[in-house]
């Protein structure tokens, strides 16, 4: 008996703080791994990442680049920005929010692409799901999650998909 | 020698990596209007992911989803849609409140439907969310993110077909928390 998919890691976030780091975490064993959050906050806000190589966030300019819709009632908007980091999920004050991930080639010295399902607040549900890159073909072994208005709570989980 | 193992696996091999996705229940129904599935959801897993396959029905109907606990579903007006659907060129979005969650997915009579759908904290006394993408037999694609926001935590959930019957094989996975 195999399983395709394995646990490796988790991090959660208490009230008040404003970044979860992750490192160590990609490595040659699997191409693409699956990360599943839910949070709760005081603040409506978008969480950002970074992808990290030996403990030192990458910040290149305009390398990370986000395609995005938003689905809110009847109305369906997208965005597309290049930016230093990544718009990774976004979280409202109205309950609980959540996403899933599906990243590939983060340590693969290739550029690192995802796609993320979000639902933000659980009464006035917003979709948001983001197609994204890194332009990089540089080898990554973390990520950091942070927020600039602060104060998330909830956890992060990672899993590798196997390759064979 | 690298070993991958579910439950009842070989913990003490050179190296044991348990598995991450574990099968809860697998139910083969066969002509029925409304599938219930208890006592799948504990303390034990914070997420789950169902698993439709196969299904055929009688007559083109939307599926309904209910939480359930002690084997009464909960029927109250908390039920939250949000939704956006895709066909060809055009999109739109919607949402809606009601005693269940409606459209959780769209299914086809004479071809074999699927869908599958990831469920946030159902055992949880808090919020249950979840997330499902529908593609439609006739080439749409609708997705629809869901919430349930009564704090109660649940031991299961119903798939409702409505004035449909359906024939299929559904599977529940926990998500391991570490």
């Amino acid at each position: 008996m195999s399983t395709g998919l394995v646990y490796l890691t988790s991090g959660s976030l208490a009230a008040n703080a404003s970044q979860l780091v992750f490192d160590n975490v990609f490595s040659a064993t699997y191409q693409s791994y699956l990360i599943m959050g839910r949070f709760t906050t005081t603040v409506n806000q978008g969480v950002l990442a970074r992808l990290r190589s030996g403990g030192v966030d990458n910040t290149t300019a305009s390398s990370y680049r986000n395609q995005y819709y938003i689905g809110n009632g009847t109305t369906v908007a997208a965005q597309r920005v290049e930016s230093d980091r990544w718009d990774f999920f976004s979280v409202n004050t109205a309950g609980a929010n959540g996403f899933r991930t599906v990243i590939t080639n983060p340590f693969t010295a290739k550029p690192t692409f995802f796609y993320t399902e979000n639902q933000r607040s659980d009464s006035n549900i917003y979709i948001i799901d983001y197609g994204s890159n890194h332009s990089a073909s540089t080898s990554f072994d973390g990520i950091k999650f942070y927020t600039v208005g602060n104060d998330l709570t909830g956890t992060i989980r990672i899993y590798g998909f196997r390759n064979s | 020698m690298k070993l991958l193992q579910g439950f009842g696996g070989f913990a003490g091999q050179a190296e044991f990596i348990p598995n991450a996705m574990v099968l809860l229940n697998e139910t083969d129904v066969t002509s029925a209007s409304t599938i219930s599935f208890d006592n799948v959801f504990s303390s034990t897993y914070d997420n789950y992911l169902v698993v439709a396959s196969g299904v055929a029905v009688t007559q083109a109907n939307s599926i309904l989803i209910r939480m359930r606990l002690a084997g009464a579903d909960n029927t109250s007006t908390q039920y939250i849609r949000q939704s956006i659907d895709q066909s060809g060129a055009v999109t739109s979005s919607r949402g809606s409140l009601t005693t269940s969650w409606t459209n959780a997915a769209f299914w086809e009579a004479s071809l074999r439907n699927a869908f599958s759908i990831t469920i946030f904290d159902p055992a949880k006394a808090s919020t249950t969310s979840a997330m499902t993408r529908n593609p439609y037999p006739n080439q749409n694609m609708v997705q629809y993110y869901l919430s349930h926001y009564v704090g109660v935590a649940y031991d299961g959930f119903t798939v409702i077909a409505g004035t449909t019957s359906l024939t299929g094989n559904f599977k529940v996975y926990g998500l391991v928390n570490s």
